[in-house]
């Protein structure tokens, strides 16, 4: 049979039962647009979960360790626990990662206070920080109001009683001399040796979930101003503050005598930025660990954080980073992703279920209409078509109402998610990480929903089509 | 050369165990270019012969050879291409598709010949010119009247040249004038063309005008020489058929 003719047949049939393939075909049409719609919704939260929120590609490889050898080293105060130079060369090379981001914890404590210029009160809070190469964050910021690096060899280190003394953007640090750590509470205030220099403010990142939770529940919640990337630039004084290196309101403190107040500056908003607490350049938090826990404190690295080449890519990586004798600090992205893959499975099911009971009114139409084209299909056997012929004109004819049904679902699905979208915009309050759109409608989404719409009414249609096929000629043209 | 060989063929109906014989044993040759009439009452068997001779029905015993090929040992493939290429078929109730127009319903053997024709729609105009119904060609059947509707039919059959033409009852939908035209049609594909037709007729008068008769009755067959009178006679009333005699079995 040629092509052409299976074309003009298979319109043919199509054109003249258009209403009763039409009425079946709605179903497939409402299943796919589930199909579409869930798919394009699961698609959409894994960008914002996994890629903003818990990234997947990402992970944070830390020393192997039974939690009795982290507990003893942390009693013991050995700082030395952690990854050093060699460890992160051995990482970058394992098969897979495209990116190592070695990372230091602050190992002492800090108190951190400002912000009132932007809220009307100070605020006061536990500083959580750490310190990362600032070459990996350098040409990543937008316009930043200092440049994210040690700033310290360029600061004029003039004499200063107060900030007042010193040129803008320089405020006046104490400068303990003498031995560092470790320090001991009754440390004699006058054996230390001290100075009083203008230094450059310490350049600090946040990253998007920090600016994200202040904004959706911070904020809200105490009145204040939201902030976002561009307000971080203009807001500059506003987003200064100090910290007192060594002191705590909950952990053990470095004697108060050694406890001194440096000036940060918010420079930006970066993915590289710890979640809950704030990022330096490395050689500040280096050379505070060195002042504070002394030299082991700075020489090792508390994690590397590790980037796969691809999600898909993460499973390989994780299993040659323990084979290499490391651990993974937290499977939280795991778990969240596993979470979405149910999540997702539980949404498809229901629509397939949709799909597939429509297969079945797919089987009774076709059944209907191998009934009703008895003597023409009897007649088509007279004229030479094959038994393959005739099933091969309605599965030929299914495919088209499939595609039709897949196209005219998936139009719906894009309706219907513009109207979800309008809906949730006005409806649902602001929360973290709510997306512009609830729903990301990619290119084999469309494909599989095709796909799917034409392989379900074909099934569907595959028994009237092999019962059509088998039509006994004769019987047929009676 | 014969074009049809059928020796010793047997047909029976099994319906919840109860056999009813219709054909005992029956056997023929049809020559090319013969002009061959089956005659004989209604229930005597003769659209299962020719839903044999057809290859629509391939459930017999003893042997049934068309154009040399034991129908029974064909492939669905090799027996569609058959039906497609040797053999036509012209139905009583002409078995027009209403949804196309006479153009399509004679286009539609090319559909599955597998060819690929540039010039499809000028052969089924040849083949509707040559039946007298060209101007009908972008009509549906609905709108034209029976002998039109045949004759469309013939059309359909003719547009892949076959070397046989079975006929069933070819003029049993028509009033007698009609069919006088059909069965003159019929004489003139045969005589003009080489066709070999058999037509399947209880009426006498058609059968009358064959130059040969198959008369089945008791589910067997007499062969007898048939006046050959041509559609004229047909047209006048004709007589009694003559009488049988000298059948191959």
């Amino acid at each position: 049979m040629t092509g052409s003719g299976l074309v003009r047949i298979v319109g043919q049939n199509v054109w003249r039962n258009a209403t009763s393939l039409s009425i079946s075909a709605v179903g497939i049409a409402a299943g796919i647009a589930l199909f579409g719609l869930f798919l394009a919704l699961v698609e959409q939260v894994r960008n914002v979960v996994e890629g903003d929120i818990v990234p997947v590609d990402e992970v944070e490889v830390v020393p192997l360790s039974s939690d009795l050898q982290r507990t003893f080293s942390s009693a013991f105060g050995d700082e030395s626990f952690g990854l050093g130079e060699e460890d992160v060369r051995a990482i970058s090379r394992i098969p897979g990662v495209v990116e190592v981001l070695p990372r230091m914890n602050l190992k002492f404590s800090g108190v951190s206070y400002g912000g009132a210029s932007l809220v009307g009160n100070e605020i006061r809070v536990e500083l959580i920080a750490d310190g990362i190469p600032p070459a990996q964050v350098a040409g990543r910021l937008v316009d930043p109001i200092l440049p994210f690096e040690d700033l310290s060899p360029g600061q004029s280190n003039r004499p200063c009683r107060f900030d007042r003394d010193c040129p803008p953007r320089e405020f006046c640090e104490v400068r303990f001399g003498g031995p560092s750590a470790p320090l001991v509470a009754d440390d004699d205030p006058l054996t230390i040796p001290r100075s009083m220099r203008c230094a450059r403010q310490v350049p600090t990142l946040v990253s998007k979930y920090l600016l994200e939770f202040y904004n959706t529940i911070f904020a809200p919640g105490h009145g204040y101003m939201q902030l976002n990337e561009g307000l971080l630039r203009v807001a500059e004084k506003e987003l200064q503050f100090r910290t007192r290196l060594g002191d705590s309101f909950m952990g053990p403190q470095a004697s108060r005598w050694r406890q001194r107040s440096v000036e940060m500056q918010i420079v930006g908003v970066s993915d590289k930025a710890m979640d809950l607490g704030v990022t330096f350049p490395l050689p500040y938090v280096q050379a505070w660990n060195r002042e504070y826990q002394g030299p082991s404190a700075a020489s090792v690295y508390s994690s590397v954080s590790v980037r796969a080449e691809s999600k898909e890519a993460m499973s390989d990586v994780i299993r040659l980073i323990r084979a290499a004798g490391y651990d993974i600090k937290s499977r939280v992205a795991e778990q969240v992703s596993s979470m979405i893959e149910v999540l997702g499975i539980i949404l498809l099911l229901i629509s397939l279920i949709v799909i597939i009971i429509a297969g079945f009114n797919i089987a009774h139409t076709f059944l209907m209409l191998v009934l009703e084209r008895k003597r023409e299909i009897g007649l088509f056997r007279a004229v030479g078509a094959t038994r393959a012929n005739i099933r091969n004109v309605f599965l030929a004819e299914a495919a088209f109402i499939g595609l039709l049904a897949g196209t005219l679902g998936l139009l719906l699905a894009f309706v219907g998610s513009l109207a979800f979208d309008t809906m949730l915009v006005t409806m649902v309050p602001q929360f973290p990480y709510k997306p512009s759109t609830f729903f990301d409608f990619r290119l084999w989404i469309v494909a599989l929903s095709l796909g799917f719409a034409v392989v379900f009414t074909v099934v569907g249609a595959f028994l009237p089509a092999l019962r059509a096929a088998r039509l006994d000629p004769v019987r047929a043209l009676q | 050369m014969a074009l049809i060989q059928v020796t010793d063929l047997t047909k029976e109906y099994r319906l919840s165990g109860v056999v009813t014989p219709v054909l005992r044993e029956v056997g023929f040759t049809v020559a090319e270019g013969e002009f061959v009439s089956i005659i004989g009452p209604s229930g005597s068997g003769k659209t299962t012969l020719l839903n044999l001779l057809g290859g629509l029905d391939r459930d017999y015993r003893g042997s049934l050879r068309i154009a040399d090929a034991e129908m029974r040992d064909l492939s669905d493939r090799e027996i569609s291409t058959l039906r497609n290429r040797t053999i036509g078929f012209i139905f009583q109730s002409f078995h027009l598709l209403e949804h196309l127009t006479c153009l399509e319903n004679v286009k539609l053997p090319l559909f599955f010949s597998g060819q690929k024709r540039e010039s499809n729609d000028a052969e089924a105009l040849a083949a509707l010119e040559k039946v007298g119904v060209a101007d009908k060609a972008g009509v549906r059947p609905t709108y034209i009247s029976g002998g039109q509707k045949q004759r469309v039919a013939i059309a359909r059959a003719l547009m892949m040249s076959p070397r046989l033409l079975l006929c069933d009852e070819p003029t049993g939908n028509l009033d007698r004038e009609t069919g006088a035209q059909i069965v003159d049609l019929f004489h003139r594909l045969n005589r003009e063309m080489g066709m070999t037709l058999l037509v399947v007729t209880h009426d006498e008068r058609v059968s009358r005008t064959a130059r040969r008769i198959l008369r089945l009755h008791d589910r067997r067959i007499d062969d007898t020489a048939g006046p050959g009178a041509g559609a004229e006679e047909f047209l006048a009333g004709g007589s009694d058929p003559p009488s049988a005699g000298g059948g191959a079995r």
